[in-house]
């Protein structure tokens, strides 16, 4: 095994650290362990999501870390559904080993999504994990007492963090191939703008949830539809190497979540909004009861700020459970 | 096992023959002769060197026979240009429109070079479902042959027998035996035999086949072809990827090996335990090491690759003995094992994807690999341990092999780019010699990984060392030393690069207001 990252010839280098198949398939690349991982922790995850508990959120803790070394420890084919979709139908018939590589992801993931909800994004993704670890600052920042050194930092922050994306985007040169695959880098500096919006109009949370992730959705699809390979933020946890933009855009999703938590699951992320209109119908939901007092607690613990009035935005809902956990007269629950 | 050491044979004969003359004269034409002059002795040793470690039919040695020059797919050709001022020797006419286009195919396959019965040939598979040769002095079209797909692969030219004999290896499935010679009639059927290598239904789709090559087995020469084949019948589902071995005179199989239902990609000839040995990249990700006698596996297990291999593979022998196998894959990193036991002896961090087969010399002294990538470089690396010498950015994606040549006293890298051009380094330190414009990109847009292009290589045409380049815009370009020079000098950034920057700044100034403000109003609002 090998450092999973280093410099090498003046290159930044992250690699995984289980460089080859644990279970591969027949003579190949492809690697069964992390989808059994994924299916094996959905099960756990739902299993956890469908009876409460007092520490539950702990194990939602637990059930996430496992799944960020998993996928970070691990090699594996590209994670990324929408792509995944397209080539694996389109080689069916022709080259099973491709069409199966390419649908055992979505197929997994979906599969759990219309059954248990959107659980992947709640427990299992990684990205989706490490936004809310870093939007746990935004908690400590708010008790902090000198404010104005908290605003500073944050400023800062955002400047170095937009100069980073401007440096990324004159690499990538408008007007070449690179600049459509690595046009998340400028998805993301779209996310950073929508949150400071929100920040200072947060009525914009909604009327940006509504649109903007299906917008995302539908262009993605239209890039991978014609066979362009984009890359995104979330390739830093899931494939075997790390290209620059795809760093890049990861690097501005964090720094975004300190000040807004799961940004880019609210309003940006592709896969997100597939799972969700996949979970809109899902079989398990999370319902509210008549014992329901509006006391608004759910409302303040969502990460996503789904919940309006006591309602839940179901292709927006991460079924995360703290909702469930933070009611105090238990009038939520998941139900079949 | 007997590896032609026609090489050996060639440099012996061209000693006594300059001893006869008493002049350095070229192999092919008495009358040109070669600027008498003494050589380096790096020069001398590294064109001495190649002949050693380059296996090489029992035909001309400036020839560019296969794929790969050789059964070894080094790379090397031992042709030796008087400088590194290149002009254009010839271009073929600009070719019809492209009428159709399936991705995954390229429009011409690596050209193969040939002399025969003194008239120097190059050879070409189409995207329009032809195998073209071309007269290698001029450029002219010589005769056309038609199969009944696209012809990628690169075909292969050997004497058989005191026959020469040109395998074409086509997606209709089928490997043809062709004859080349210049004496037959333009229009004359030139097809000696023809081998279906799967039967055709209506559900078939088109095959891929690898780079063909020949090579002498225990004394005897055989033709070696990786085939997938895909029927793609709900009932009668066929995906086969496999080795074949042919008797090249007759078309007669000796024996197929089937690998999986993947893809199989260009494969190389060295050794396992004294046992020759074909070694194949399975694109799904493995590289077998099968017996090329009978095709069963000579290592207890396949190399499992870390990712998918698209590329082909090649070996070369270190000075300590060992062979070492050469590859990329559709990681970021480039892996050389031993041959020997399918064991990982090193890997280097290139970027991105390696679709090209790396070409190999010894350079100084040095064995040396040379890798394109995606991320435009030219990577040069010790080939004992991958430790990284040099690389060299071009200004497009490289997914031809690098062709590997001498130039004055300097050995060379050739190879082409996405950037529409050509370019000649010098393999020693990766300085830059020569770039071309071969033709404009004629699709609309490049679907990585897909998008498919050939490589350039090097050989003696007429007597005259010449690199071919065929281009994606239809257009086959030769160089060669004659008094012109068609360098364009090394690339610069280009107006887009400058775009870029007068693209960000503004942008950049605008988002810096747009924040600056917001958070003065946050501040505001705090207080």
């Amino acid at each position: 095994m090998q450092l999973p990252f280093g410099m090498q010839n003046d290159r930044l280098v992250i690699r995984k650290v289980i460089t080859k198949a644990l279970l591969p398939l027949g003579d190949t690349a492809l690697d069964l362990t992390p989808f059994l991982v994924m299916a094996g922790l959905s099960v756990a995850a739902a299993a956890l999501l469908r009876w409460k508990f007092p520490g539950r959120q702990w194990a939602r803790r637990l059930v996430q870390t496992a799944s960020a070394v998993a996928f970070i420890m691990g090699v594996h084919p590209c994670a990324c559904m929408t792509r995944d979709i397209i080539l694996g139908a389109n080689a069916l018939g022709r080259d099973d080993l491709n069409a199966f590589k390419y649908l055992i992801v979505f197929g997994t993931v979906a599969t759990m999504s219309i059954v248990f909800g959107r659980i992947f994004c709640g427990w299992l993704c990684p990205l989706g994990f490490a936004q809310e670890l870093l939007a746990k600052l935004t908690t400590w920042t708010r008790k902090a007492e000198n404010q104005t050194l908290v605003l500073y930092i944050r400023y800062g922050l955002g400047v170095f963090f937009l100069g980073t994306l401007f440096y990324s985007s004159y690499r990538t040169k408008p007007a070449t191939f690179s600049f459509i695959e690595h046009a998340m880098v400028f998805y993301t500096m779209g996310l950073c703008l929508l949150v400071l919006t929100v920040l200072t109009d947060p009525a914009k949370d909604w009327f940006f949830k509504r649109r903007v992730r299906y917008i995302v959705l539908g262009s993605v699809f239209a890039v991978y539809i014609y066979g362009i390979y984009a890359n995104g933020p979330f390739c830093v946890f899931f494939t075997a190497y790390v290209e620059w933009a795809s760093l890049i855009s990861c690097f501005g999703v964090l720094l975004v979540s300190i000040v807004l938590g799961n940004a880019w699951c609210r309003y940006m992320c592709p896969e997100g909004a597939c799972i969700g209109l996949l979970s809109a119908e899902a079989a398990w939901q999370i319902n509210r009861n008549d014992q329901c007092i509006a006391c608004g607690a759910c409302e303040d613990v969502c990460p996503v700020d789904c919940i309006t009035k006591g309602i839940r935005d179901r292709k927006t809902c991460l079924y995360c459970g703290r909702c469930i956990d933070a009611c105090p007269v238990d009038a939520l629950a998941v139900v079949n | 096992m007997m590896i032609c050491d026609c090489g050996f044979v060639i440099a012996d004969w061209w000693k006594e023959r300059n001893r006869a003359t008493g002049c350095l004269t070229s192999l092919r034409n008495p009358q040109s002769p070669i600027r008498n002059r003494r050589w380096p002795a790096s020069t001398l040793s590294f064109i001495l060197t190649l002949s050693l470690l380059s296996p090489a039919l029992c035909g001309e040695s400036h020839d560019w026979p296969m794929f790969g020059h050789d059964p070894a797919r080094q790379g090397i050709s031992p042709v030796r240009f008087a400088s590194t001022t290149l002009g254009k020797q010839w271009a073929t006419l600009p070719p019809r429109a492209l009428f159709t286009y399936v991705e995954g195919t390229p429009y011409w396959s690596s050209p193969s070079l040939a002399t025969i019965d003194g008239q120097p040939r190059v050879f070409l598979g189409c995207y329009d479902n032809n195998v073209q040769c071309f007269d290698g002095a001029t450029g002219k079209e010589a005769w056309t042959f038609t199969t009944g797909d696209a012809v990628g692969a690169t075909p292969a030219y050997a004497v058989i027998d005191g026959r020469p004999m040109l395998f074409v290896a086509s997606a209709d499935r089928s490997i043809y035996a062709l004859d080349p010679s210049p004496k037959l009639a333009r229009d004359a059927n030139r097809r000696i035999w023809q081998v279906e290598t799967m039967r055709w239904r209506q559900t078939v789709n088109p095959a891929r086949m690898a780079n063909p090559m020949v090579a002498t087995v225990d004394g005897r020469l055989v033709l070696f072809c990786g085939v997938w084949n895909n029927d793609q019948s709900g009932t009668e589902n066929v995906q086969k990827g496999e080795v074949i071995a042919f008797e090249p005179k007759t078309g007669d199989i000796l024996w197929r090996r089937l690998l999986g239902t993947g893809a199989v990609n260009t494969p190389c000839l060295g050794t396992v335990g004294g046992e020759p040995a074909l070694f194949v990249p399975y694109e799904p990700g493995a590289i077998f090491a099968i017996s090329a006698r009978d095709g069963r596996d000579l290592w207890p297990k396949p190399y499992a690759a870390a990712e998918e291999l698209h590329g082909g593979i090649s070996v070369g022998k270190l000075p300590d003995g060992r062979q070492l196998l050469f590859f990329g894959g559709r990681t970021a990193w480039a892996y050389a094992a031993d041959a020997e036991t399918g064991e990982q002896v090193w890997d280097i961090n290139v970027g991105t994807w390696v679709d090209s087969t790396p070409a190999f010399a010894v350079v100084d002294g040095r064995p040396t690999v040379f890798f394109g990538t995606y991320t435009y470089f030219v990577f040069a690396c010790d080939a004992a341990t991958g430790a990284e010498l040099w690389r060299y950015r071009t200004r497009g994606i490289i997914q031809g092999s690098p062709a590997i040549a001498t130039m004055g006293d300097e050995p060379v890298v050739c190879v082409n780019a996405l950037d529409d051009h050509v370019y000649v380094l010098g393999a020693r330190d990766g300085r830059f010699v020569f770039r071309h414009h071969l033709g404009k990109f004629p699709w609309t847009h490049y679907l990585k990984g897909k998008t498919i292009w050939s490589s350039c290589v090097v050989g003696a045409l007429g007597g005259e060392p010449m690199i071919v380049a065929p281009s994606y815009s239809g257009v086959i370009t030769a160089f060669a030393v004659n008094g012109k020079d068609a360098n364009a000098g090394p690339p610069e950034d280009s107006m887009w690069d400058a775009l870029g920057v007068a693209y960000t700044i503004p942008v950049l100034v605008v988002v810096a207001i747009v924040l600056a403000l917001t958070f003065r109003r946050l501040i505001a609002a705090r207080r």
